[in-house]
């Protein structure tokens, strides 16, 4: 049983702090008297992505995510996905992990669109027999047919989309994180992407999906969570919390 | 711990970070001609212009002289870009640290064998001086695998504790930079100590001569001192037990200072 429980999380980042404040032996005595030593911090700023955050997500359970914009989706499934490690609370996620969160970190201009799929892949965690597989079956997604043997760098922009795109889903995984990718591309494109998240959200057993569309979110949820500063704010039923948060937009 | 079992799954992941390291090497090599002949060619460049010097210019070396330059530089070439590296290490890595859920420990890695691949270029120049001179490799030469691996415990405690400090201290890496010039000069490199001076304090107490010993005296044949294996090894593990707790502490906000 696949599982995702967040405890208590806060997520704050710091806002760049001035030299002056935080010198960098002050700080060498704090850390190695384990704390003991430390002056207070004043006017430290953070921004506080997640405060105090409960969560819990059991297998079955397809969790949309929406929100206005900063209110704490994509920090959440990063904190989710192990990225960012919450300042305080406890994190537990049972199962495989697979996120497609950003496309295209990782890409070489200089490389073929095949060696960065396979660079990227490895990146995602995937080795041997496995990697081959995905590749294979990402190359053959993008449609680019001779052009995966070509420096990225003679792409247009729609296939770079489609080749990060076909990549960042190649992997199946149990738990699996997808913060609003789409990206740029033609209809039959995104036809077929909107299909391929499908099957990739079939083939695992937790998702969670970041969107601001309501037709993404009708099809691949069964509930949703309204992010709201950090907090979540409502809970359930895809149209009852949809609309609750529609009404405030207006 | 999180932290400390991070690292090991980093260690562990080597399917990921080998191919990122070569990869790494590669890269910088697109869209040359010569590739690594380059690093190849600086260094035999380097070690011509200092072998001259002291023939023509300061009155000679001895026989072994060119063989210890060229050993002595393959090996500083290694720790230098170890150290040097660290600081930035994790920073290099942002788009893939914030991107991907890999142990970020694998990053510090990566630079560590990006490192050693240098070196086996490097190490290139220094059997071809042996060829050039006609000298013998000797089965003691095999020592410097051991002194190669208490090199590369060194590396991953000094990756743990810069980098962490590097991402969240933009002036370690320039201070780093500083100390690696200083640490240049002051450690038997082009220069070969007496037994006295070697006794000395200032090379006693600097833990790259010990590191660069044990690799470069078996490549020239011999097995070192006692002195230098112990400091060496003590050496290593400090900067280990040091790196790892420096990290252990910082991980929870590495990520928000890259």
């Amino acid at each position: 049983m696949n599982e995702v429980r967040l405890s208590g999380v806060t997520v704050a980042y710091p806002v760049s702090i001035d030299a002056r404040q935080r010198s960098g032996f002050a700080t060498a005595a704090q850390i190695f008297s384990f704390g003991k030593i430390s002056r207070d911090n004043n006017g430290a700023q953070y921004v506080v992505a997640l405060k105090n955050l409960n969560l819990q997500v059991s297998s079955g359970q397809r969790v949309g995510l929406i929100g206005r914009n900063g209110s704490g989706k994509s920090t959440l499934l990063k904190t989710v996905a192990g990225i960012v490690p919450p300042r305080s609370g406890q994190r537990s996620v049972s199962g495989t992990v697979g996120c497609v969160l950003s496309l295209g970190a990782g890409m070489d201009g200089e490389k073929s669109g095949i060696d960065n799929m396979r660079m990227i892949a490895r990146l995602h965690g995937l080795s041997g027999d496995e990697l081959k597989r995905a590749v294979e079956d990402a190359a053959e997604f993008t449609e680019l047919g001779p052009y995966l043997n070509m420096p990225v760098r003679t792409y247009s922009a729609g296939m770079i989309a489609r080749l990060c795109f076909a990549i960042a889903t190649a992997k199946r995984s149990e738990v699996l994180l997808i913060d609003e990718v789409i990206g740029a591309g033609d209809a039959h494109f995104i036809q077929k992407a909107g299909q391929r998240i499908l099957d990739l959200a079939q083939q695992s057993n937790i998702l969670m999906l970041a969107s601001h569309s309501y037709s993404i979110l009708k099809d691949y949820c069964n509930e949703i969570i309204w992010m709201d500063s950090g907090v979540v704010r409502m809970r359930g039923d895809v149209d009852e919390v949809w609309n609750a948060y529609i009404a405030t937009l207006s | 711990m999180f932290a400390l079992r991070e690292i090991l799954a980093a260690l562990l992941s080597v399917r990921i970070w080998w191919p990122i390291a070569v990869d790494d090497v590669i890269s910088r090599y697109r869209r040359t001609t010569l590739g690594p002949a380059w690093l190849i060619l600086a260094q035999v460049a380097w070690i011509a212009g200092i072998y001259l010097l002291h023939s023509r210019v300061l009155g000679g070396q001895s026989e072994d002289y060119l063989s210890y330059l060229a050993a002595g530089l393959a090996v500083w070439s290694l720790l230098n870009g170890i150290t040097s590296d660290s600081p930035v290490a994790l920073i290099r890595a942002k788009g893939y640290i914030d991107s991907y859920p890999l142990p970020i420990a694998v990053h510090l890695i990566r630079s560590i064998a990006g490192s050693f691949v240098t070196f086996a270029h490097l190490l290139v120049v220094f059997f071809g001086v042996m060829l050039v001179q006609r000298h013998m490799p000797s089965i003691t030469m095999l020592a410097a695998i051991p002194g190669l691996m208490i090199i590369a415990v060194y590396g991953l405690g000094v990756e743990l504790f810069l980098a962490s400090l590097g991402a969240r201290f933009r002036d370690v890496g320039p201070a780093v930079g500083s100390a690696m010039n200083l640490l240049f000069i002051l450690t038997p490199i082009f220069w070969v100590p007496t037994p006295e001076q070697a006794a000395s304090p200032l090379l006693r107490f600097n833990p790259f001569f010990h590191l660069l010993e044990v690799v470069r005296a078996p490549l020239m044949g011999s097995w070192s001192t006692p002195e230098h294996w112990i400091l060496a090894i003590a050496s290593a593990l400090t900067a280990l037990v040091v790196g790892s707790a420096v990290y252990v502490r910082m991980r929870a906000t590495i990520v928000y200072w890259l």
